[in-house]
């Protein structure tokens, strides 16, 4: 199953800030996790992970700093911000309640009750 | 999968990939356009050191097109204020060579403007060389004659006001030639008035009589 693009737009930040509020990671360690973690459903086009966490960096969410990966080679790593923690917060918080509604209307059957 | 550390070469297609990113991006090089292509790169070796095809790396990565439209919405202003990758001030002569092909390819797509930058040039060295020609003639190169540098203008002055000169009165130059050490060679010259004809028409002209005593 694949989200439209639309649902990716809204999801996609909010995944980011998520695991990379775990542990910092490299593009390409946070392109492999996107995929493992969601089963495969935001394995999106991997080139834009890279915009997005321009655009997340430029917003002062996350901030970029250069060091030896475990391979010995040296990659940027992203670390999410106290900026970039209040708005994952938000967002969480906005998804969860959105959620809830959908479980309400019976979007979502089942939701309601499984949801925190 | 390659050993730790070891540099992994990316094939052409996946260079050439890259570029297309770069190029949709339409970031210069102070913009961290380098900075994209090393990330982008280093995507690549990742995926391959992780056992990925070079194929399946390129099919997973997406479309260059909207990636590189993408990062040109949003780098500018992760960069804005930089000077350069990682702050740097200066280009590496690859670098430096990339921008000048970046450059000219951006003039061929806006042909007017490249007109008016030629154009520009073309008036700023000319005018520039003009200048620079009136100057040389007149202030810089030497004068046509031998030892220009040591060429005097002599003048004769009254005793009561021997801030105003006066034009030497021909027996003086006479004397002055005769000065065992004096000057090498004395040339003269004169202002006076002139009549041009050109058959019936006339016109009174200041002309200059010059003369040398050697």
């Amino acid at each position: 199953m694949t989200l439209e693009r639309e649902w990716m737009r809204g999801a996609a930040p909010l995944a980011v800030l998520t695991l990379l509020d775990r542990k910092e990671m490299y593009g390409y360690e946070l392109v492999a996790a996107l995929e493992r973690d969601s089963g495969g459903l935001l394995a999106m086009g991997q080139s834009t992970v890279y915009p997005l966490l321009y655009n997340l960096e430029a917003r002062g969410h996350v901030t970029a700093s250069k060091r030896k990966a475990p391979t010995g080679r040296q990659r940027k790593y992203y670390r999410i911000t106290p900026s970039g923690r209040a708005r994952l917060e938000r967002q969480r918080s906005q998804w969860e309640t959105l959620v809830r509604a959908f479980g309400h209307l019976g979007v979502t059957p089942g939701i309601e009750e499984a949801a925190p | 999968m390659s050993d730790e550390g070891s540099p992994v070469l990316l094939s052409s297609e996946i260079e050439a990939l890259i570029q297309e990113v770069l190029e949709a991006s339409g970031l210069y090089f102070a913009e961290g356009r380098e900075e994209v292509a090393s990330e982008l790169r280093a995507h690549f070796e990742d995926g391959l050191a992780s056992g990925a095809s070079q194929n399946e790396l390129i099919d997973r990565f997406g479309d260059p097109l909207i990636a590189g439209r993408r990062i040109a919405r949003t780098r500018p202003r992760a960069t804005r204020g930089n000077e350069g990758p990682e702050g740097r001030w200066w280009m590496s002569p690859r670098e430096w060579w990339s921008e000048v092909r970046r450059a000219a390819r951006r003039l061929r797509r806006a042909p007017g403007f490249a007109a008016v930058v030629v154009l520009t040039l073309a008036l700023g060295v000319g005018a520039n060389t003009a200048i620079f020609t009136v100057l040389d003639a007149v202030l810089l190169e030497d004068l046509p004659y031998p030892d220009p540098e040591r060429l005097v203008r002599v003048y004769e002055s009254d005793e009561d006001d021997p801030t105003s000169p006066e034009f030497l009165r021909a027996p003086l130059v006479v004397e002055y030639m005769s000065w065992e050490e004096g000057f090498g060679a004395i040339y003269t010259y004169r202002e006076i008035g002139a009549d041009l004809k050109d058959g019936d028409q006339a016109q009174r002209v200041t002309v200059m009589r010059t003369g040398a005593i050697s």
